[in-house]
């Protein structure tokens, strides 16, 4: 499945280069500006995601999927289904990467955050797109949950590949030690209720990046806290896990 | 016009599997062995309906994908090829089936060429051993990925190999591969036909296949799905009929091998058979010649193609050092600028005394392919080097060179034949080079005849009639000239010339050489080798192209002038000079490279070196730190002010007597541990202790602990930086550490990465723990000073 057009907010591509509200100097927000534009163009991201019946002990119908984790199954507690999504800004984006670093390292950090900001946008599309069709059919979607997001093992990512069938369908891959290709990638697991379900807070425990973000480990909340810290950590590229 | 008759394949497996109780996620390739019963019904079903030849339950039966279920492939393909041969019963033929292995190839992905290679050959001999009688690759989305596999069956067995990969409506794979790139590149290799499979519905397939039938002789193999999928239930509703019915409407392009994919079923091979049984297909051959990378064709007998010069370290002090130090970085910036300027092939050459040359080409056709699409012309004179670039390229190469003595065409020929490309024949023998036109000429018709004996087309063959410089051997030049025009007229081949050495020792050179390319293209040069940077060469190409009539309408040439004729960029000294209010820490913290590099000239003029450095460039830089760990600027601006404070730097060095310059040691070796490609953080960090005045060896990403050892011992490495971003890779990192120790590398390792903390570095042996590139260069600064 292909997506609609991309837009890529450059507040978010900046809130991943560890942006706290501060004034921006301009020069910085034209070329973010810029590189966002040239993702939209250049990008092809592409997504699938599949609706399965929840059945006894948490496993989802026609497979053996069952998320594992505290947190996850609390989340899909009131819910009679799941969905399993994966999406990727796909190969291109790793070629763009490529380039941008041969040429020039600090303008891959930017290109790098820009694509973490379109991968972000991709997914919210998809949920906010899920979200309006149940909400029609007086359904309810849970957030989105990632393998690992809190106690939800980040091994799970493989079983949902597998499951959506993502290499073939979306050209989404895992390396042997477990790294999704493209990067800019996420898996994710939601719930559809038929009784209204809590929405966790935004902030980094929904963020997808989470598992990897040194942004996080230096204290640094970007969606709601904006809690003062460090931003570092020597890759701070805020990868997809 | 070329005629086969119709061979019918199978429909899908997995599908029908499905419908008989496989769970989504699992490995449809055990039930070979849990359930052959299954299995072989479902053939049984598919012989039954028609199928003339099936595909064994193979799909992704290689050993990464095999991994940690129990079985083993040998297991699992042997059961599987034993399933269908019984249900076969001698009806139909039985291929092994093999799908993509799951892991992205270099240079976008970890996995090897020579990896992936190796788990399809495994695959293979537990195949043929089983009784396959074909291999049929499908469902591949890199080109590359395929060659390994298609080049796997050529080298392990003598079966036929068919190859299919799977498209987007945009008529790309994936990865960017283009159909026709596709046909070109896999019909070299000796493959029995070449096609789509999966993709979408047969009506959609057909633009893609017609796409296919324009670069390739051979049949075409149609094996698309029963149409497309409800975006909801992921369900197939095309019927058999209308599906027989779409592929029927293909025979004219080609489509010889034609079966089902996911969503069909023993009813649609039936209905096909209705339809097909019996016919011939009829087709017109290729109508493209040339050569191609997976993502674009640079067809041949259509105009001028440039050929870019500069990956070559003949001359370039710079790319001598990139080479010394496997910095694929350097190449790929090469190529990404070429492409920018317009190159459309680029030449290849690692050839540097003391490197492992074969090993430079691979790594250098595989890092420059993955950042720039252009086809490759492979460049060297040992035939081990040319093979090594032409296993790693992904698509058509061209070859530079053979010549007309008997040992190169002995021993390139063959290579050109095997790997199918097109190959460049130097208009040299034994006795060297003829100095009349009409010598060479003979020389180009002997290449021609060997190449046509060896079984290259004609169309493949170039001919170089060999640039000589004018300065040295000025009556040359027209020879050069005539022989271009000979070739042409007499053989109507494709003509190379390396054009720019014909002004060596002359000045203006670029005057001298665009003159000589108007006319060498004027005499028939069709292929020439330039410096696609050079604006006033590329000016020269331009202008020919509208001569020519090859720029319809002059349009390009207009074009490219219209956006010369912007206000050209203000001079910066000028700049700099009106500006005099700007100081060297302004233009440090602003990141402005040009003006700090300006203003330490000038302020050297009149100051000490070491002055400047730590009474201006040092605390401007104290002060980027500063501002960043406030959080007022971020990494990219970081980055930007340590770039203008090198050009700052650079220019400390070229003021200091050599005797005074530091004495330097070994380097600082960087790597981002194997199994991770996260490369990011460590290019920052490469970028600040570079321009802070440390030489560093960048050993990329992905890099094997042996290798980093090896490379921290032989080059007597100061320091070692590690970076690792995933909680996987990191104990990638802790091997590292344990290989360079255990090669008695001494030096301190700094490391590095999101996941990382100060207590686990040091409990996996790591002397140092940096949580950013600021405070790597600060440890830096205090271990080296």
């Amino acid at each position: 499945m292909t997506q609609g057009a991309l837009r890529i907010p450059v507040q978010e591509a900046l809130h991943f280069l560890g942006w706290r509200g501060a004034p921006v100097e301009p020069e910085l927000e034209d070329r973010l500006r810029v590189l966002c534009g040239e993702a939209e163009r250049m990008l092809e991201p592409r997504a699938v995601m599949r609706t399965f019946d929840i059945g006894e002990g948490g496993v989802f119908s026609g497979t053996r999927f069952c998320p594992e984790g505290g947190d996850v199954r609390a989340m899909l507690a009131p819910c009679f289904q799941g969905v399993l999504l994966a999406t990727t800004l796909g190969a291109q984006s790793e070629r763009m990467l490529l380039r941008a670093q041969a040429r020039d390292a600090a303008d891959a950090l930017l290109l790098d955050a820009v694509l973490s900001a379109a991968i972000e946008a991709v997914c919210d599309a998809q949920e906010a797109a899920l979200r309006r069709s149940l909400h029609a059919q007086g359904l309810y979607l849970t957030d989105r949950f990632s393998p690992g997001y809190g106690d939800m093992p980040l091994a799970q990512s493989a079983q949902i590949l597998a499951v959506l069938d993502a290499p073939r369908r979306i050209g989404l891959t895992l390396t042997s030690s477990g790294l999704m290709l493209p990067r800019k990638s996420v898996t994710a697991v939601m719930g559809v209720s038929r009784e209204p379900v809590a929405r966790r807070p935004s902030g980094c425990e929904a963020c997808s990046v989470r598992q990897t973000c040194a942004l996080r480990r230096g204290r640094v909340t970007l969606h709601d806290g904006k809690e003062a810290g460090e931003s570092g950590g020597m890759e701070s590229g805020l990868e997809k896990g | 016009m070329m005629k086969q008759q119709i061979v019918l394949l199978d429909g899908a497996m997995g599908t029908m599997l499905q419908r008989a109780g496989l769970k989504l996620g699992d490995r449809p390739e055990t039930l070979s062995v849990t359930a052959p019963q299954v299995v072989e019904d479902i053939h049984r079903q598919y012989v039954e309906a028609g199928a003339q030849m099936i595909l064994a339950n193979t799909f992704c039966a290689n050993a990464h994908k095999l991994a940690g279920t129990g079985f083993a492939v040998g297991q699992v393909v042997t059961a599987s090829v034993q399933a269908a041969l019984r249900a076969a019963q001698g009806r139909a033929a039985v291929a092994l089936d093999v799908g993509p292995i799951g892991e992205m190839l270099e240079p976008l992905g970890t996995l090897s060429f020579d990896e992936a290679y190796a788990l399809f050959a495994q695959m293979i001999r537990a195949g043929v051993a089983a009784g396959a009688q074909a291999i049929f690759f499908e469902t591949f989305s890199d080109l590359n990925e395929l060659r390994a596999g298609v080049l796997a069956a050529r080298e392990t067995c003598s079966l036929p190999v068919f190859a299919c990969m799977t498209f987007e409506q945009s008529g790309r794979t994936f990865l960017g591969c283009r159909a026709d790139a596709a046909a070109m590149t896999l019909s070299g290799l000796g493959v029995q036909a070449v096609g789509v499979n999966c993709s979408l519905g047969p009506k959609e397939v057909a633009p893609i296949l017609r796409a296919m039938r324009t670069a390739t002789d051979l049949p075409l193999i149609l094996k698309p799905n029963a149409g497309l999928p409800d975006p909801q239930t992921g369900e197939y509703r095309a019927q058999p009929e209308d599906f027989a019915a779409d592929c029927e409407a293909l025979l004219d392009a080609g489509a010889v091998y034609i079966g089902g994919c996911c969503g069909t079923s023993p009813a649609f091979i039936r209905a096909l058979e209705k339809r097909l049984a019996g016919r011939t297909a009829q087709w017109q051959g290729k109508t493209v010649h040339g050569i191609c990378s997976a993502g674009e064709i640079c067809a041949f007998g259509q105009g001028v193609r440039v050929i870019g010069e500069r990956i070559n370290p003949t001359g370039k002090k710079r790319m001598k050092q990139a080479l010394l130090d496997g910095e694929m970085g350097y190449l790929t910036l090469q190529a990404v600028e070429q492409a920018e300027a317009g190159a459309q092939i680029l030449d290849v050459n690692v050839g540097l005394p003391g490197i492992d040359e074969a090993d430079m080409m691979r790594r250098a056709v595989t890092a420059i392919s993955g950042a720039v699409s252009l086809p490759l012309q492979i460049d060297a004179s040992d035939p081990v080097v040319l093979e090594a670039g032409l296993r790693a390229a992904p698509g058509k190469c061209l070859v530079n060179s053979v010549n007309a003595s008997r040992e190169s065409l002995e021993t390139v020929l063959p290579l050109v034949k095997k790997y199918g490309a097109a190959v460049v024949g130097l208009t040299l023998s034994e006795s060297g080079l003829p100095q009349t036109a009409q010598e060479r000429m003979e020389l180009a018709k002997t290449i021609l005849d060997a190449a046509l004996a060896a079984g290259i087309p004609r169309e493949d063959v170039a001919i170089d009639c060999l640039t000589l410089t004018v300065s040295a051997q000025q009556e040359q030049a027209r020879q050069t000239l005539e022989a271009v025009r000979l070739v042409r007229r007499e053989l109507g081949l494709e003509t190379v010339l390396g054009v720019s050495n014909i002004s060596f020792g002359l000045p203006q050179r670029s005057l001298a050489t665009g003159v000589f390319l108007a006319q060498a293209v004027a005499a028939g040069l069709t292929l020439p080798i330039v410096n696609p940077n050079s604006r006033e060469i590329m000016d020269v190409l331009s202008a020919c192209r509208a001569l020519s009539g090859e720029d319809a309408g002059c349009a390009a040439y207009i074009e490219r002038h219209a956006a010369q004729q912007e206000p050209a960029k203000a001079n910066v000294l000028a700049k700099a000079s009106g500006e005099a209010a700007m100081s060297i820490e302004e233009a440090v913290l602003k990141g402005m490279k040009e003006e700090a590099g300006l203003l330490a000239r000038r302020m050297l003029e009149t100051m000490e070196p070491m002055t400047l450095v730590s009474e201006h460039l040092i605390p401007a830089l104290d002060e980027v730190g500063a501002r960043y760990e406030r959080g007022q600027i971020f990494l990219p601006q970081l980055m930007n002010a340590a770039a203008a404070s090198g050009a700052a730097f650079e220019e400390v060095r070229r003021a200091t007597p050599p005797a005074q310059a530091s004495d330097e040691g070994g380097p600082i070796l960087l790597a981002t541990v194997e199994g991770d490609i996260h490369d990011i953080g460590k290019n920052i960090v490469r970028a600040v202790l570079e321009n802070t005045g440390y030489r560093v060896v960048d050993l990329g990403r992905d890099v094997k602990a042996e290798r980093v050892a090896e490379e921290a011992r032989r080059r007597g490495a100061r320091i070692v930086g590690l970076s690792a971003l995933m909680t996987t890779t990191v104990p990638g990192m802790e091997r590292t550490i344990r290989m360079l120790r255990e090669a008695g590398v001494t030096a301190p390792v700094i490391v590095g990465g999101a996941v990382l903390t100060a207590e686990y570095a040091a409990r996996i042996g790591a002397d140092y723990y940096a949580k950013d590139a600021k405070q790597c260069a600060d440890i830096v600064r205090r271990l080296l000073g």
